[in-house]
């Protein structure tokens, strides 16, 4: 007698190993990496094992140019400061040769740590879409983390916005996904290739519905 | 009551040098509060998203904790040479 309700063990193998093609397509996500499809190597708290990160988001990099410009800039206060003491011969008070070098050290300090607060806010406000729900990691000010998840069948609608002449000319903007139940809107902030990215939760939300 | 100016002086300038001392060392300490936090924060992101190696989420990992050690040698230093 035939076997008809048990497993198929080939259909089996096919779901734990993916195909040939969709392994080629996993990309790596470096140290820059702002956008990536299929990336490869991550996953986060609470994953399902049928669940697949198919976007990988970051703010663009071009964000990061205001705080790069900024630490540049600091680095450079104490000698110019210095320069202007000794172009005028001005001099406010005079600190023991030890404590001066403590202090510009601590300054040097401060700085490299804003460059690297900095670079970490960037470095972890990611946006991930899989193929069950949208995940924000916001790293809000240092002290707190914000993890907001929307699965597909509860969005209702995807926008875009690119908004000013720096958006438009490096191809970054804020993607808006409205959530049905609550109304709230669940934002990947200041992301490249808002377009694509638009279209992809879209196709997604398609596959959701009946 | 002898009132010399030199010594004055001297000595006014004494304790400036240990308001000022004990000003950075408050301040020092406060940062180093900061960078442990913020190096907590790295080690808790690090357990909600898991990203692979050649992301250089190792490299910010060890510079946090390089950063938190640097502040807590500039600490001790001030405390010994100034």
């Amino acid at each position: 007698m035939p076997d008809i309700f048990s497993e198929n063990p080939t259909a089996k193998q096919a779901t734990q190993n993916p195909p040939e093609t969709l392994q080629q397509a996993l990309n790596p996500v470096h140290l820059f990496t702002t956008y990536c499809r299929n990336p490869r190597g991550i996953s986060f708290a609470e994953q399902e094992d049928d669940e697949t990160i198919i976007l990988f988001l970051r703010r663009d990099f071009i964000t990061n140019v205001p705080w790069i410009t900024a630490t540049i800039a600091l680095a450079f206060v104490p000698y110019l400061i210095r320069f202007i003491f000794v172009s005028t011969s001005f001099s406010l008070f005079t600190l023991p040769h030890n404590i001066s070098l403590v202090l510009v050290s601590f300054y040097y300090v401060i700085v490299v740590g804003f460059a690297f607060a900095n670079l970490v806010s960037w470095f972890y406000n990611i946006g991930l879409v899989t193929s069950k729900r949208g995940v924000d990691i916001d790293f809000v000010d240092l002290a707190t983390i914000n993890v907001a998840t929307a699965s597909l069948p509860d969005i209702k609608d995807v926008e875009y916005t690119q908004a000013g002449f720096f958006q438009s000319f490096f191809d970054y903007g804020d993607i808006r996904v409205r959530i049905v139940a609550s109304g709230e809107v669940f934002t990947f902030e200041k992301v490249p290739r808002p377009t694509e990215v638009a279209g992809i939760i879209s196709k997604l939300i398609g596959r959701q519905e009946p | 009551m002898n009132l010399d100016p030199t010594i004055l002086l001297s000595g006014f300038k004494a304790g400036t040098v240990l308001y000022v001392k004990v000003a950075l060392l408050v301040l020092i300490v406060l940062y180093a509060l900061f960078t442990i936090m913020l190096a907590t924060k790295i080690r808790s992101l690090d357990k909600t998203v898991f990203l692979p190696s050649e992301s250089g989420e190792g490299i910010i990992k060890v510079f946090s904790i390089l950063y938190v050690l640097v502040v807590l040698s500039l600490f001790i230093a001030t405390l010994v040479i100034v």
